[in-house]
C-alpha cells in the first residue's frame, strides 16, 4: 500500500509528470500560434499576456488549477517569450536572460509555492548556458555542487530564512540535477574534441579535491580513534581520489551519492545512482582502449573492491 | 553483534535522521559489494566479447564453467548474509547468459536472437524464484520482455500483433507481482518495482502507438492501449498508488490525442487545425486529470 502523508503537497513524480505534460501542452500552443500568425512580435505579446495570466491564477492556493492550467500556462509564456525575443535579434544570450529574469520576477513575486519553486528550477537550470559556455559551464559544475553542500552545512539557519526555507528542497534537487547535467555537457563537448578538455580536466581534479576532503572529514568524524584504522582508512581515501581525479563525471557521482547519503536525500541519492552508473558507462565505453584491456581493468577493479568488502566485513564485526 | 552488511543501510534515510557509525559502515560494504561484483561481470562479459583467439573452446567453455561452480558456491556460503546471497545468485543468473552467448558463438548454432534470450529466461527461473530479489526479478524480467520482442521481429509477426504480445508479457507480470503475493500471502512486491513494470509497459504502448498509427491500424492499438491503461486506473485504485492512477490517465490521455490527430491530420492543410483540436483536448485532459488526482488523493487519505 502507499503510504500517504498528511501534507496537502502532490508528491514530487506527480508534479514532475504534469510539469511535463504542461510542457508537452507548451509546445503544441507555440507551434499553433507559429503556423496562424508567423510574426515574432505575436510570440512576445501572447507570452507576455500568458506570463499575466498565470501570475493572476497563481493567487489561488488550489492544486487543481495550479497544476491542470497555471503550469502550462507559465511553461507556454517563457517558451512563447523566448521564441519570440529570439526572432527578434540573433543572439541566444539575450532571450535566455529575458526568460530567466521573468523566472526570476515570477520566483519572488508568484503567489504559488509550487509555481515559485517551478520558476527557481528554471533559474538554476538555464543560469549555465548563459555566457561564454566552457567557463561558466564548469564553474556552474562546481558552483552547484558546493551549493549542495551547503544546504547541509547551514541548513537550520538556511531553513530559519523566509523564502529559502520554504525552497530548500528545490534548491537541492536543482543544484545537484544541473551539477550532473554540466559536467555531462562539458565531457560531450570535450569528447568530441571541441574546446574545453583543459576545464574539464581541472573540474575533475578539483571534485576529486572534494571527495577526499568530505571522506577525510567523514573518517574523522566516525572512526573510533584507532590509529591504525585511521591510517588505512585515509589511505583508501586518498586512493579513491586519485582514481575519480581520471574522470569528472565519475568523482561528482561520487562525491554526490556520498553527500546525499550524508544528508538523507532520498531524490539526491537516487539522483546520484543512476548518474554513477551512466558516468561508469560513459567513462568506459569512451575509453579508448582494446575491450580486452577495457575487461582485464574492471575484472581487477572489481576483484579488488570486492577484496575490500571482504576486508571491511571481517573487521567490522 | 550484527555485521553492519546485514543491516538497512537506507533507513535512516526514510526516516530522515543523519547517518550513524553502523549506517556508514553498511552504506560503505553495500556499495563495494554492488560495484565490486558489477564491475567483476561487467569484466568477465567484455572478456568473452573480445573471443580472444589465443583461448581453445574448451578452455572459455571450462572458464565461464569455472565461474559458475564459484558464485553457486559463494552463494551457498553466504545464506546467512541476506544481500550478498542474492548478488551471488545474481551473478550466477548473468554467467548464464554468458555461457548461452558463448556457446552460441563458439558453434555457430544458427539459432535465432531470440532463442538465446529464452533459454536464458527459462535457466534461471528457478533462481530467480529462490533469491526473490528485485533486482534479479529486473533481469527476468527484462531477458524475457526481449525474447518477445525479438520473436516477433524474427518470426515476421505484424507489428499490431507484436505490440498485443509485448503489451501482454508486460501486464502478465504486473499481475503476477501484484496478485500472486497476496495469494500466497507472501510480502508485498515493492511499489517501485510494480512502478518500473507500468513504465515499461507505458512506454511500450506510447511508442508502438506513435509509430503506428495509421487510420487501419488504430482500433487494434486503442484495444492493447486501454488493456494497459485499465490494469494502470484499477492497479492504483485498488492499491491507493497514486503515481500509477496517474500514469494511467496520463495514458488515457494520450490516447484520445492520438486518435484525434490520426484521424483528423490527413494533409498539412489541416495542421493547425488538428494542432488546435489537440491543444483544447490537452489542456481540458490536463485540467480534469488534475482534478481526478486532487479528489482522489483526498480519498486515499480519508481511507
Amino acid at each position: 500500500m502507499e503510504h500517504q502523508s498528511t501534507n496537502p503537497q502532490l508528491s514530487l513524480g506527480l508534479k514532475a509528470l504534469l510539469t511535463v505534460a504542461g510542457l508537452v501542452s507548451a509546445i503544441l500552443i507555440t507551434c499553433l500560434i507559429g503556423l496562424t500568425f508567423r510574426e515574432e512580435l505575436m510570440f512576445v505579446v501572447y507570452g507576455l499576456s500568458a506570463l499575466g495570466i498565470s501570475f493572476f491564477m497563481s493567487r489561488s492556493d488550489s492544486q487543481t488549477i495550479q497544476y491542470g492550467v497555471t503550469h502550462p500556462v507559465f511553461l507556454t509564456a517563457l517558451t512563447c517569450i523566448g521564441i519570440g525575443f529570439g526572432g527578434l535579434g540573433s543572439n541566444i544570450t539575450g532571450p535566455l536572460l529575458i526568460i530567466i529574469g521573468a523566472s526570476a520576477a515570477t520566483t519572488v513575486l508568484a503567489g504559488s509555492k509550487d509555481l515559485r519553486q517551478l520558476s527557481l528550477f528554471i533559474v538554476i537550470g538555464l543560469l549555465p548556458f548563459t555566457g561564454e559556455p566552457r567557463i561558466l559551464t564548469s564553474i556552474t559544475a562546481i558552483g552547484y555542487i558546493i551549493a549542495y553542500c551547503m544546504t547541509d552545512a547551514y541548513s537550520t539557519k538556511l531553513k530559519a530564512l523566509p523564502f529559502v526555507g520554504e525552497c530548500l528542497s528545490t534548491i537541492r534537487f536543482g543544484t545537484l540535477l544541473f551539477a550532473m547535467l554540466s559536467t555531462s555537457v562539458l565531457y560531450t563537448s570535450t569528447h568530441k574534441q571541441y574546446e574545453g578538455t583543459n576545464n574539464y580536466e581541472a573540474i575533475g581534479i578539483i571534485l576529486a579535491l572534494m571527495v577526499c576532503a568530505l571522506g577525510v572529514y567523514l573518517l574523522r568524524q566516525h572512526s573510533k580513534g584507532n590509529g591504525q584504522n585511521l591510517y588505512i582508512g585515509t589511505v583508501l581515501i586518498v586512493l579513491t581520489g586519485i582514481a575519480t581525479a581520471v574522470d569528472a563525471q565519475i568523482a561528482l557521482a561520487i562525491l554526490a551519492l556520498t553527500l546525499s547519503f550524508k544528508l538523507s536525500d532520498r531524490r539526491g541519492f537516487i539522483m546520484s545512482v543512476v548518474y554513477l552508473l551512466y558516468a561508469l558507462v560513459s567513462f568506459y565505453y569512451n575509453t579508448n582502449m582494446l575491450l580486452i584491456y577495457k575487461s582485464v581493468s574492471l575484472m581487477v577493479s572489481g576483484t579488488l573492491l570486492l577484496l575490500l568488502f571482504y576486508y571491511l566485513k571481517r573487521t567490522s564485526r | 553483534m550484527i555485521n553492519p552488511i546485514d543491516q538497512n543501510p537506507f533507513q535512516q534515510m526514510r526516516d530522515g535522521v543523519a547517518p550513524t557509525r553502523e549506517s556508514w559502515l553498511s552504506f560503505v560494504q553495500s556499495a563495494l559489494l554492488v560495484i565490486g561484483t558489477g564491475f567483476l561481470l561487467s569484466g568477465i562479459v567484455s572478456f568473452f566479447a573480445y573471443n580472444w583467439d589465443h583461448l581453445h573452446r574448451f578452455t572459455k567453455l571450462g572458464l565461464v564453467g569455472m565461474l559458475l561452480l564459484a558464485t553457486f558456491g559463494a552463494a551457498l556460503a553466504t545464506r546467512k548474509h541476506k544481500l550478498a546471497h542474492q548478488v551471488s545468485i545474481t551473478s550466477m543468473s548473468v554467467l548464464v547468459g554468458v555461457f548461452l552467448a558463448l556457446t552460441g558463438q563458439i558453434y555457430q548454432t544458427g539459432a535465432d536472437v531470440y532463442l538465446l534470450f529464452l533459454s536464458w529466461s527459462v535457466c534461471i527461473a528457478v533462481w530467480v524464484f529462490i533469491a526473490n530479489f528485485p533486482p534479479l526479478w529486473l533481469l527476468f524480467f527484462a531477458t524475457t520482455l526481449t525474447a518477445t520482442i525479438l520473436a516477433g521481429i524474427q518470426l515476421g509477426s505484424s507489428y499490431t500483433d507484436q505490440y498485443f504480445v509485448d503489451a501482454l508479457v508486460c501486464l502478465a507480470f504486473i499481475c503476477a507481482f501484484w496478485l500472486l503475493p497476496k495469494a500466497l500471502k507472501r510480502a508485498p512486491t515493492p511499489k517501485w518495482f510494480i512502478n518500473v513494470l507500468f513504465i515499461a509497459a507505458a512506454t511500450i504502448s506510447v511508442v508502438f502507438c506513435i509509430l503506428l498509427s495509421t487510420e487501419s491500424k488504430i482500433l487494434s492499438l486503442s484495444i492493447t492501449t486501454l488493456l494497459v491503461l485499465a490494469t494502470a486506473i484499477v492497479y492504483g485504485w485498488k492499491e491507493q498508488n497514486l503515481s500509477v492512477f496517474t500514469l494511467g490517465l496520463v495514458l488515457l490521455l494520450f490516447l484520445v490525442v492520438d486518435i484525434q490527430v490520426t484521424l483528423t491530420l490527413k494533409s498539412f492543410q489541416e495542421l493547425s487545425g488538428t494542432l488546435f483540436i489537440a491543444t483544447f483536448l490537452s489542456f481540458t485532459g490536463l485540467f480534469l486529470i488534475a482534478l481526478a488526482v486532487t479528489q482522489t488523493r483526498k480519498l486515499f487519505s480519508k481511507k
